[in-house]
């Protein structure tokens, strides 16, 4: 089942706008493309133990991730959250209907807890701009983002 | 930020729960003016424990109030870094706009830990030891560097000629441009870079040039060296020159207090008020020292006295283009302080006074 989520990659001090589409089919591996960097790419093994420590799993199947526009280099740990959602939607584990509806970001720790994340104020302006979506960031990131 | 909702999660199970329908997230609501009210708070550091030194602190507060970069040149001891820390509790507040401005690049590095909106002025005061690199920024990755760091507030460099010579000239650009574009060969990032420049140098490697009481003397090779290591470029891009010199005995111990910042802090905010009045208009131009060649024109119109007395000025101390027109953007800064309406000769005439480094034989 293919899903999309959407994330923000920050570049200088402007957000753009990611889409994080998940597809899970026949056969075995785990594919992680859309120029990912070293830190994006290790998101595999943070997400299968944050999933197994909470009582989901990482389904032993073929996971495509696809992170577009897949020009524009991927850095950090912050598309953890929402490749791991992206993970539990497609693999039918969760039923969420409105995940297009938000932007998730925030990194992962091996218990299922959510580390706080940089550039958030330049994604919150952005996703202002957009006006579509809502944000989802760890909580000590949430500080007083402005309302 | 008003239509926008934003969940603070702090577990993975939340996010879940959340999107099967299953619990409500509180969505965090935050008062940003509340917040921006409550930061307004002020430093430890206060002038009123600058014991004398009133030429430099009224130097100070122009600088405060135009936005104007300024170095301070004194012998070791003459309390160049304690004035130059003193210098934000006299800045005025932040607007919102520049709160965000700034929030925003160190929530790129970041360095937004729990305060929040950064509504205090940013003071940076890299050591000299830095590389041009963590100055102006850069990498691989362009990362901000310390002067976007210190954006809408004061970049701190402390004996000036002690940093690398590359590391000042990278300056040199921003200084003017007001903001850094890093260029790879794959992209270019542009980060804004709009501080003010406070330096301090001694006179000599040895400190005591040029002060009264000293015997000391450097022979004029260590000199020329010395002052070698700081272009006549970047001396140029500074507004405001002063000479620090060390307090005599009787002003130390008086017990008198000296003038406080807040009642510095309220000048500044009038002549800032009357600064944003002007350029209300303009989207680039915040205040004095921002001002572009058109403007100068435009807002500091001489009268004969006045020019007579600049051109004078100008001859006897060969001064360079771009140093008539930081004097005449002083110049517009101390009308601004006085509440003048127009600049006149005797605003010129302080303003000349504040570029000793252009005079020729300063040296000796």
């Amino acid at each position: 089942m293919l899903i999309s989520v959407y994330g923000s990659s920050v570049f200088a001090v402007e957000a753009s706008l990611i889409t994080i589409e998940v597809n899970i089919g026949k056969g075995i591996g785990y594919h992680l493309v859309g120029l990912p960097d070293n830190a994006v790419k290790e998101s595999n093994y943070r997400i299968a133990a944050a999933l197994n420590n909470i009582n989901y799993k990482l389904p032993g199947k073929k996971i495509t991730i696809n992170m577009a526009p897949a020009d524009v280099r991927k850095e950090g740990s912050a598309y953890d959250l929402p490749i791991a959602i992206g993970i539990l939607g497609a693999s039918s584990q969760i039923q969420a209907p409105e995940l297009d509806r938000y932007i998730i970001m925030g990194e992962l720790a091996l218990d299922g807890g959510i580390r706080p994340i940089r550039g958030v104020l330049p994604i919150a302006i952005q996703a202002l701009k957009m006006v579509l979506k809502d944000l989802f960031f760890p909580r000590k990131m949430l500080w007083r983002l402005l309302l | 930020m008003k239509d926008l909702e934003v969940y603070g999660v702090s577990n993975l199970k939340e996010v879940i729960s959340f999107f099967e329908g299953k619990t409500t997230l509180t969505r965090t609501v935050v008062d940003t003016r509340a917040e921006f009210q409550k930061q307004l708070k002020h430093d430890e550091f206060d002038f009123s424990d600058v014991k004398g030194q009133e030429t430099i602190k009224r130097c100070m507060e122009i600088a405060a109030a135009g936005g104007h970069n300024i170095i301070l040149i004194g012998p070791p001891g003459a309390g160049k870094t304690m004035l130059a820390k003193r210098l934000p509790s006299i800045l005025p507040p932040m607007t919102l706009q520049e709160a965000l401005e700034t929030t925003k690049i160190h929530s790129v590095v970041g360095k937004v830990k729990d305060q929040g909106l950064i509504s205090v002025r940013p003071f940076r005061s890299p050591h000299h030891t830095i590389s041009d690199v963590a100055l102006v920024g850069g990498g691989g990755y362009p990362q901000p560097g310390e002067i976007s760091l210190a954006h809408n507030g004061v970049l701190f460099l402390d004996e000036l000629p002690e940093f690398k010579r590359g590391a000042l000239e990278v300056m040199r650009q921003p200084l003017e441009d007001r903001e850094v574009t890093i260029a790879r060969a794959k992209f270019t990032v542009t980060y804004p870079a709009s501080f003010m420049l406070v330096a301090s140098m001694n006179p000599s490697p040895s400190g005591y040039f040029n002060d009264p009481h000293s015997k000391m003397g450097p022979s004029p090779m260590e000199m020329q060296r010395y002052m070698g290591k700081i272009s006549g470029p970047l001396l140029d891009r500074i507004d405001l020159h002063i000479e620090v010199e060390p307090v005599p005995f009787e002003q130390l111990a008086d017990r008198q207090a000296a003038e406080s910042s807040a009642v510095i802090r309220e000048r500044v905010s009038k002549a800032r008020a009357r600064q944003s009045e002007r350029f209300k208009s303009n989207t680039k131009t915040h205040y004095n020292a921002q001002m572009t060649t058109r403007q100068i024109r435009n807002y500091c119109r001489l009268d004969n006295a006045s020019s007579s007395l600049l051109k004078q000025a100008m001859e006897r101390l060969s001064l360079s283009a771009r140093a008539y027109d930081r004097i005449l953007k002083v110049a517009r800064t101390i009308a601004d302080l006085e509440a003048a309406e127009n600049v006149v000769a005797s605003h010129i005439a302080e303003a000349i006074q504040y570029r000793s480094l252009d005079r020729e034989g300063w040296m000796g």
